[in-house]
């Protein structure tokens, strides 16, 4: 396969000096018809990457190879991507079709021959009907729909989409999503997604690259980020909420949950943190029979709907886990609980490098224990 | 039937009647003879006919100074609004240059240009221009240093509205256009003057009926024949012959007329445009 | 980019040159005693056109300028604000008339209109210099306008009825809020009226009727005569100055005017 983008070595700063961390990336790669998604908090540094991909901006140092071209360096319009910002903004000075059209203008095309190309690209996007008019009576989601086509019109070798879906509603969102894949199929297109939505990364990712402060934390499929992240950090940016401190030995884990094997490829001999997904821990009621490996008891200290099913809490001796349960047979506060965690859900990592991610946020630990 | 809250506009709009209103009803009715500083007031058109051949080789050689002027005034300060709308440390330089230039007078901008290109003039002395080699820029047959006077004056003034009439999402539009492929050419003609084309027209039709009614520019760097409109209303006005009096009066109406077409013009042209 | 940059940053110092070529000589003759052609730079340096400045009555003339121009802002400014301010508020068709009536003195040459006025002044023995401020306040009247309506079409009247709201008199929220908010505004016009005032010319000529001698009619004067390059050039740098001077001080007084239109 193909590698249609890669940066090397990024570096960049910001001026003027704003509180942000520098960007600072090894080595960030897209295949030829795959999708790579930019994920992580806002001020991470996405947005930055791309458009330093796209040649907005210019990186202190590093090198940017579009297709197989060697683009740093090279003004943004010679480069062969395109960008389709989280604002839309179309030339209020053109219709939808000769927004469409600009690119093939500027290539030297005839205004008639851009038009035909742009209603080409306007049918792509449902849009054929709206060609005449004026850009300031589209819906949101038209906006974004003209933008697409807009962009894709210019024949990109990568096309660059910072957050394009987050400022419409849900539904539109979903349609907008379905449409970009479809897309796709249809025109093979490569793409790299900037967003912080988790479902969009899971939707449209074929490989997702976690940002935090300027940096890479982990590459990977979303599947791993998901239940294998790499540290702390990766853990609770994917909305993983059970840390549990404690040493591993022989393949055990032993803490306050008593004493479990790990699976292969988790953390060596050490002291450890144990990484689990709120809805992977299996809840029931306590019966006197437990004993079985990753079993524990505890008790209930909260339960807090979240839509349509319930978190709970459950303090076992000093720690405290959170399961999601189904709202129906969520357990009441001050229930005596048993909890299980099944091996595939287990991942351990080490503990000093939890300790120093643990340093470098600001994040409190335990929230609801320390408020109990 | 006045909306209640037109009463804040009222003094101002009051005072530009008045003093506005009684000077033209003046110079208008004189020219006709119905109002005279002396003797008495009859209904005449014979001034204007009196003024009238002059008049046109007037308005002709206005018209045309402003035209050349206007144009070169836009074309720069479009250019220069283009480069500056970043701020690149480079920039700096430049806009302090132009903000240098917008509070001359241009009474001061004609002395300047004059010793910078007048025969005994800097850049005569620069280039070592023997006596009488150096091209005739002031008082000139082609009137070269009015029309660079008002292209220097006015394209600062230019580039001033149009950086303060660009939409706020200017910038935004022209790195859109970048990934789309467009060069720093294309984006200037394609992206940048659709944006700025409101502030840049509104700015031209007000400098060139600024052009149209500056004196001191042509008295100054111009010569005394073919005389443009501006001066020959005040040489008609400062003559010593009284009676000559309403005929200035007359070719300040014409002055007013040439400068009432621009501005609809320029109404006409920013018809379909919006400010941001 | 570094070579998008290197292309506009060639282009800036070129234009910087171009729009500063002509007051070169101007900082010369300053200083010259002595320039004869063909020279390149004066034969001899010196001080004589200053102090022929001050023998002629230049400050004199300086403030009188400045008095003229410090008057049309201070009556300019409050005039376009309380027009823009209800201007913005108001659609009908009479507030378009009186928009229309606001900013006519644009295409009005300022010839015709002092042609017309000042046999008005003499008749009614209006004192030429107060005759020069009205005229010119009426001339400046359509910049300042401008200036403030698109001021006041980014402010929020809920702020002056909130401080209503909370006791403040009319005029007291005119002063304690909007004064505040609108000062960059305020400031912009008040400039620009300053600089209609400080460049005229003709309206101060004929207006003023000989005895109103501000710096532009101190210049055309000298310079019908000849030899007085170097008092020119000192007065030519004198009316660069002052407005500059102005508008630095009022720079380094707020910092956040640094990012607004006016400071390019």
């Amino acid at each position: 396969m193909k590698i249609a983008a890669e940066v090397r070595n990024l570096k960049y700063e910001y001026w003027p000096q704003k509180m942000t961390n520098p960007i600072d990336i090894d080595h960030l790669s897209v295949l030829a018809g795959e999708t790579l998604v930019l994920f992580g908090p806002s001020g991470a540094g996405k947005t930055t990457i791309l458009r330093l991909i796209a040649g907005l901006l210019t990186a202190k140092s590093g090198s940017i190879t579009v297709g197989s071209q060697d683009v740093t360096g090279v003004p943004p319009h010679l480069r062969n991507i395109g960008l389709v910002f989280q604002e839309p903004l179309l030339f209020p000075f053109n219709s939808v079709i000769d927004n469409v059209g600009f690119a093939a203008r500027i290539r030297g095309e005839s205004r008639s021959k851009a038009r035909r190309s742009a209603l080409e690209f306007l049918q792509l996007v449902g849009l054929a009907d709206l060609a005449q008019r004026d850009v300031r009576t589209l819906s949101g989601g038209q906006t974004q729909r003209v933008s697409l086509a807009r962009s894709l019109a210019a024949r990109p070798v990568v096309l660059l989409l910072d957050e394009p879906f987050s400022a419409l509603d849900l539904d539109t969102r979903s349609e907008m999503q379905e449409l970009l894949i479809r897309l796709r199929e249809h025109l093979r297109l490569t793409m790299i997604l900037v967003t912080h939505d988790q479902r969009e990364a899971a939707i449209l990712a074929d490989c997702v690259v976690l940002i935090s402060k300027g940096k890479v934390l982990q590459k990977g499929k979303f599947e791993d980020l998901y239940s294998k992240p790499c540290d702390h950090n990766v853990h609770r940016m994917m909305g993983g909420k059970n840390e549990v401190t404690g040493f591993t030995r022989e393949g055990y884990f032993h803490s306050d949950l008593g004493i479990m094997s790990v699976p292969p490829g988790s953390n060596r001999d050490g002291p450890a943190v144990l990484l689990v997904r709120q809805e992977s821990v299996l809840v029931a009621s306590a019966t006197p029979l437990v004993s079985r490996e990753g079993s524990f008891l505890g008790r209930v200290v909260e339960n807090r709907l979240i839509g349509a099913r319930a978190e709970i809490v459950a303090k076992v001796h000093d720690t405290f886990i959170r399961a999601e349960v189904a709202q129906s047979n969520a357990p009441r506060v001050g229930d005596e609980v048993l909890l299980h965690i099944p091996l595939d859900s287990r991942w351990t990592v080490s503990l000093a490098s939890a300790t120093k991610a643990h340093e470098n946020s600001n994040q409190s630990y335990s929230l609801v224990g320390e408020a109990i | 039937m006045i909306d209640r809250k037109l009463r804040g506009a009222a003094p101002a709009a009051l005072l530009v009647l008045t003093v506005a209103g009684a000077g033209i009803a003046w110079t208008f009715l004189g020219s006709f003879g119905l109002v005279k500083d002396f003797g008495k007031p009859e209904f005449t058109t014979s001034y204007y006919s009196a003024v009238f051949p002059a008049a046109l080789r007037a308005t002709v050689l206005s018209l045309s100074l402003t035209s050349i002027s206007t144009v070169i005034a836009a074309t720069t300060g479009v250019i220069a609004a283009f480069v500056l709308q970043e701020r690149f440390r480079a920039n700096r330089f430049l806009s302090a240059a132009i903000t240098m230039t917008v509070p001359v007078p241009h009474l001061i901008a004609a002395l300047a240009i004059d010793l910078l290109l007048g025969d005994a003039g800097w850049l005569a002395r620069l280039f070592n221009a023997p006596p009488g080699a150096w091209p005739q820029f002031v008082a000139g047959r082609w009137w070269l240093a009015v029309i660079l006077e008002y292209s220097w004056k006015e394209s600062a003034f230019i580039t001033f509205v149009v950086l303060a009439t660009l939409p706020y999402n200017a910038l935004h539009l022209q790195a859109i256009s970048k990934t789309l492929g467009a060069s720093p050419l294309s984006r200037l003609k394609k992206v940048f003057i659709p944006l700025a084309a409101p502030g840049l027209i509104a700015a031209s039709g007000l400098s060139f009926i600024y052009m149209v009614s500056s004196y001191e520019v042509s008295w100054l760097l111009g010569r005394t024949y073919p005389e443009p409109l501006s001066m020959l209303a005040f040489r008609l006005f400062s003559s010593t012959d009284l009676a000559v009096r309403p005929q200035a009066l007359a070719a300040s109406i014409v002055a007013l007329i040439v400068s009432l077409l621009a501005a609809s013009m320029t109404i006409l042209m920013l018809r379909n445009r919006r400010f941001a | 980019m570094k070579t998008r940059l290197l292309r506009e940053s060639t282009f800036a110092p070129l234009l910087g040159i171009f729009f500063l070529l002509p007051l070169m000589p101007i900082l010369l003759w300053a200083f010259a005693d002595r320039w004869t052609y063909p020279g390149r730079t004066p034969q001899h340096w010196g001080v004589r056109g200053i102090s022929q400045f001050f023998d002629d009555g230049g400050i004199g003339s300086v403030v009188k300028s400045l008095l003229i121009s410090v008057a049309v802002a201070a009556l300019a400014v409050p005039l376009s604000s309380a027009a823009a301010s209800s201007l913005i508020h108001s659609k009908s068709r009479a507030s378009r008339l009186v928009e229309a009536i606001l900013f006519s003195p644009t295409v009005i040459p300022p010839f015709v209109l002092v042609m017309g006025l000042s046999p008005w002044v003499i008749r009614f023995g209006i004192p030429p210099t107060l005759a020069v401020v009205i005229t010119l306040v009426v001339l400046a009247l359509p910049y300042s306008t401008f200036m403030m309506r698109s001021a006041y079409a980014r402010y929020d009247p809920r702020w002056e009825e909130e401080a209503r709201l909370l006791g403040a008199t009319r005029f007291g929220a005119v002063v304690r809020v909007r004064l505040p908010i609108m000062t960059r505004a305020f400031i912009a016009a008040a400039i620009l009226a300053f600089l209609i005032g400080w460049t005229d010319y003709i309206v101060t000529l004929v207006i003023g009727g000989g005895q109103v001698i501000t710096l532009p009619l101190l210049a055309a004067s000298s310079s019908s005569a000849p030899g007085n390059d170097s008092v020119l050039a000192v007065m030519s740098i004198i009316s660069i100055a002052i407005p500059l001077l102005a508008l630095a001080l009022i720079r380094r007084s707020d910092s956040t005017l640094k990012n607004e239109v006016l400071s390019l």
